[in-house]
């Protein structure tokens, strides 16, 4: 491991920036009481400082070099610990009930919430940042692949538990799962929670181990993004249609509990109004006021009160559970029913007559109206009428489900008195807030207002609520349903949809593999055998991008050029070229970018190349260029070829040597012609004077040598003829033409004719094909080889000479047979040699030169010559020529 | 024929002059033989020059030509001749030893009337030399000359 830093710059410092001003911010918030720090929308719960504190470690983490420089290592190390033993703590107040007073409760008291322990931060958060803590101490330290495959899942967690925070929000989590884990995490904690994880990741992904993905396969990983995809998607989906339901069931639930609500109120009014009229009718009739007046007048003949009587029962029997009347001295005239003594509750309504609406079990309606005439006062009257179809209506909340209910209550001060209702069989009062500090309902309908709302009810449950006063007689009402029955049903069809995306995910995830699987085997295979070809070529084969750089460098190519493969991958190209090459390299590259224009490419090139230790040495070089999305593409195939090049060297040397001793041979030849007939004309031109001159003065010995003189003038002169043909035919260029051997035989035969006059020769000549060659040269061979037949068949009465040929092999074999004196084959092998003769110049003339020549002619076309005798029978000689074509 | 023009004979080998007077002897030919022991010489004869400055103007009937000499060899006299209007009517003949190819072939691409191979044998030699002689020197009609 190097111990430069991985670098953590941009990405990850950016994050740990944001982090630490994010925890800051909402830091100073809780000490200077600003609630727009600490959260960030109202109503939604704030990040605990416990959170921002922790923000502001993982930041200044982020912010450190991350590397395993010890000074550095022990900065993220030590921020690390911190967080996990902040977390831990928090972790085990949750999960034991206890309170470690590590909170900051006072801190927190001056905002409403409604964490139920003030300051506290969630479950989920405080996971999150354990976890944080845990990649900040274990990201450098990442000593075997377990560990880096549990910081990869654990900053996969931070980023989830951020995810699902944020989801929590979306689907409206904390109104409709209060029982999601992730629903009390702050909004601006789940966002910052994702920041970190972001930052983590880019902290440790450049480190050495975060190099080996943690899918070695790439069909995995394919499928692992495509599986990823897929579950965002269907999350997405889910949640999208989640809230759409959500939406359309609350308006229509809304519209249901505000119609409710109306149909309520006006009931509600009605029904009072109508008891109100009935109270009046009842205090109002004059004949009772009459009565009454006499009555109290003391002018009573019995019939008065009997009267009054008889209105008190007729009253009892109208729906009155309890009338009385009493005169101006509030004594009781009449009295009938029974009243309530000690209501649950009783208030008293705005309407003229100031009755009370109290509740004995059920509601019930008392008027105290004092009865006056055109006179004045005459008494009063007391009057308590049920009201039965009131009491229904607040305990039967019909078609609003189990949770359904109806309230009815008053301000009373700072408080709400309410009567009993259906869920709460007990007169009660409530504050004006719930526990988050949000008006209640009842407080909005007894401030006037009417509306439909979600929010949390005097029992901190929430709820889909309608509210409104009740006309303007004081009271209000509020008709509502519980949020999680009202939410009941999309829940278990949002239970039931995820399971099926989940299916439908997994579904398509191995439908993905079972697709890609095989491409990627087909795939491996094909890059395998190239990686074995090009790795395992003698060739060197290297392969750069658009840019010059290199990208792939094969064994060959690091044993040429000396260079690691790990040296020169990302190099640019020019480090294997000369210094003076570059340039000209650089401008031909660009050319072909701009133009597609190469001078070099397709073609196989001689270069010079520069190899690690400078040393420029020669290569054969073939470029192919190919084109993808990404860009322009090289690879070149390339190979030392100093050992070719010296062979080269060795071979034009070689020739030169061979053109020289060839030069030397031509002067020699020359001067054999020239210098060497000059004195050999001379000798024998004075010996000849001299005889013609002496002769008869000389003896007869002296005339003999002068004989021999001339003789072996002449037969030297005949081996010099010879010996120059012989080096010619090696020496002159070959004219190659079509050559018709039947032809050609015959003209030699004819021209031997000279040499045959007389002798017997029985000539058998089979049909020859035409063949390449010199014409001129391969006349030469068969003059050679058919005079010697002539010249060796002389001792036979018949000659008996046959030339013929066969094909084999490709080979034209072509043969001359006599009957002639033939040879020994002990000397088979001096047979072709120069100036080799088998037989005596007395018994065959001849300078054994016409055989080298047949020998030498035959060699520069490509044959071979043998020959087989046998003495006193006769010889064969075998030559061949290849094929025409 | 009053005026019997010469044979010049260009030849080095001093051997060669003698064997070739013996030849042109025994073919009794009238003609004055004149001898150039190198091209040199040659040219200095044909243009006047030298030792020859105070010969007589008439040019040569024929002009027998040894290839290899000193300083300039026969092929250079021929060419010099051949690029002169007023020699290049002279007839040349090589006579030579050499049956290379090569120096045929240049003798014939600088225009040579005809090139003789000396035989080693001593009687064709006489034989070759002097049908030579007959032919150029007697049977040959020579160009007019110029009386300028």
């Amino acid at each position: 491991m190097s111990a430069k830093p991985f670098d953590s710059t941009n990405l990850s410092g950016a994050a740990g920036a944001l982090l630490a001003l994010l925890g800051g911010a909402a830091m100073l918030g809780w000490w200077l009481q600003l609630s727009s720090l600490v959260r960030v929308v109202p109503e939604y719960s704030p990040m605990v400082f416990n959170a921002a504190l922790c923000f502001v470690l993982a930041g200044s983490a982020l912010l450190t070099p991350f590397s395993v420089a010890v000074r550095h290592r022990r900065i993220t190390t030590v921020l690390g610990g911190t967080l996990v033993t902040i977390a831990a703590l928090v972790l085990a107040e949750h999960l034991l009930g206890l309170d470690l007073g590590i909170d900051w409760t006072a801190l927190h008291a001056w905002l409403p919430d409604s964490n139920p322990k003030p300051g506290r931060m969630s479950a989920g958060t405080a996971t999150a940042f354990l976890m944080s803590g845990a990649v900040l101490i274990f990201a450098t330290r990442v000593r075997r692949p377990w560990v880096g495959i549990a910081v990869r899942l654990m900053t996969l967690g931070v980023g989830a538990i951020g995810v699902l925070g944020l989801a929590g929000y979306l689907v409206n989590a904390p109104l409709i799962f209060p029982e999601y884990v992730f629903a009390t995490i702050a909004v601006h904690t789940a966002v910052g929670l994702l920041l970190l994880a972001l930052g983590l990741w880019s902290a440790w992904k450049r480190a050495e181990w975060a190099r080996t993905p943690l899918l070695a396969r790439e069909d995995d990983r394919i499928t692992f993004a495509g599986a990823t995809v897929l579950v965002a998607i269907s999350l997405a989906a889910g949640i999208a249609s989640f809230a759409i339901l959500q939406g359309r069931v609350q308006t229509l639930v809304g519209d249901n509990v505000h119609a409710s609500l109306t149909r309520r109120t006006d009931m509600f009014r009605d029904l009072i109004e109508l008891h109100e009229v009935n109270a009046r009718i009842a205090a109002t009739r004059p004949a009772m006021l009459r009565n009454l007046r006499v009555i109290h007048a003391g002018r009573d003949d019995g019939s008065n009160i009997a009267n009054v009587k008889a209105v008190v029962e007729s009253f009892l029997k109208q729906g009155f559970r309890g009338i009385a009347y009493h005169d101006v001295d509030a004594k009781v005239i009449a009295s009938g029913g029974a009243f309530v003594q000690a209501p649950a509750m009783a208030v008293t309504l705005a309407t003229p007559d100031r009755p009370e609406l109290l509740w004995n079990g059920g509601f019930l309606l008392r008027h105290r109206i004092s009865l006056r005439d055109s006179t004045g006062e005459v008494g009063t009257m007391l009057a308590e009428q049920p009201l039965p179809v009131l009491t229904r209506l607040a305990q039967n909340v019909e078609g609003l489900g189990s949770t359904g209910d109806m309230g009815l209550c008053v301000l009373r001060g700072e408080q709400l008195d309410c009567f009993p209702q259906r869920l709460n069989q007990r007169a009660f009062s409530t504050p004006l807030v719930n526990s988050a500090g949000e008006k209640l309902p009842m407080t909005r309908a007894l401030r006037g207002e009417t509306g439909t709302i979600i929010t949390r009810d005097y029992r901190q449950q929430n709820v889909v609520a309608a509210y409104g006063p009740v006309g303007d007689i004081g009271l209000g009402m509020v008709v509502k349903i519980d949020a999680a029955e009202v939410f009941q049903p999309i829940r278990e069809q949002l239970q039931l949809a995820l399971g099926l995306l989940f299916l439908l995910a997994a579904g398509g995830t191995l439908l993905l593999r079972s697709r890609i699987r095989p491409l990627a085997t087909k795939l491996r295979e094909s890059r395998e055998q190239f990686r074995a070809v090009a790795e395992t070529a003698s060739d060197a084969i290297i392969s750069a991008d658009g840019h010059g750089n290199i990208f792939h460098f094969n064994q060959s190519a690091e044993r040429i050029f000396g260079y690691p493969a790990k040296e020169a991958l990302g190099r640019p190209l020019t480090l294997l070229m000369p210094e003076r090459f570059q340039e000209q390299h650089l401008a031909g590259f660009q050319r072909f970018l701009a133009t597609r224009q190469s001078r070099i490419i397709g073609k196989t090139l001689e270069l010079v190349a520069r190899n690690k230790a400078g040393k420029e040495f020669p290569i054969e070089i073939s470029i192919a260029n190919w084109e993808t999305p990404e860009g322009s593409f090289f690879t070149a195939i390339l190979r030392d070829i100093t050992t070719r090049k010296d062979a080269d060297d060795v071979l034009k040397r070689r020739t030169a040597e061979l053109e020289a001793a060839n030069k030397e041979l031509e002067a020699f030849s020359y001067s054999v012609s020239h210098d060497l007939r000059a004195p050999l004309r001379h000798i024998d031109g004075f010996s000849d004077m001299l005889r013609d001159e002496c002769g008869p003065a000389l003896n007869d010995s002296g005339r003999r040598y002068l004989g021999i003189i001339s003789e072996s003038v002449e037969q030297m002169g005949k081996l010099i003829d010879d010996l120059l043909v012989f080096s010619k035919m090696g020496r002159v260029e070959m004219r190659q033409t079509q050559v018709g051997m039947d032809d050609l035989v015959k003209e030699v035969v004819r021209e031997l004719a000279g040499e045959t006059n007389g002798r017997k020769i029985e000539w058998e000549i089979h049909s020859l094909p035409d063949v390449r060659g010199d014409r001129s040269m391969l006349k030469q061979v068969w003059v050679n080889l058919l005079s010697n037949s002539v010249k060796y068949t002389r001792p036979r009465d018949v000659a008996k000479i046959q030339i013929g040929c066969s094909t084999r092999s490709g080979e034209l074999e072509f043969y001359v047979q006599d009957n002639g004196a033939g040879f020994d084959m002990k000397y088979v092998e001096k047979l072709f040699g120069v100036f080799q003769r088998l037989h005596r110049a007395e018994e065959f003339e001849g300078t054994g030169v016409g055989l080298a020549n047949v020998r030498r002619i035959v060699t520069r076309h490509g044959g071979r010559t043998w020959a087989h005798s046998k003495i006193d029978e006769g010889s064969i000689f075998h030559f061949t020529l290849p094929e025409a074509r | 024929m009053t005026s019997v023009r010469p044979i010049l004979l260009v030849e080095d080998n001093p051997k060669d002059v003698e064997l070739i007077f013996a030849a042109l002897r025994k073919s009794n030919l009238a003609n004055e033989v004149v001898v150039a022991r190198d091209g040199a010489e040659a040219l200095d004869y044909l243009y006047r020059r030298g030792k020859f400055q105070s010969r007589n103007a008439e040019l040569p009937i024929v002009i027998f030509l040894d290839l290899k000499m000193p300083k300039v060899d026969g092929l250079e006299v021929l060419k010099q001749m051949k690029n002169d209007a007023a020699l290049k009517v002279v007839p040349v003949v090589m006579l030579t030893s050499s049956r290379e190819e090569a120096d045929l072939v240049k003798s014939y691409e600088l225009g040579v009337n005809a090139y003789v191979v000396k035989p080693v044998g001593f009687q064709q030699f006489v034989d070759a030399i002097k049908q030579t002689g007959m032919f150029w020197a007697v049977i040959n009609e020579p160009p007019p000359e110029k009386t300028s």
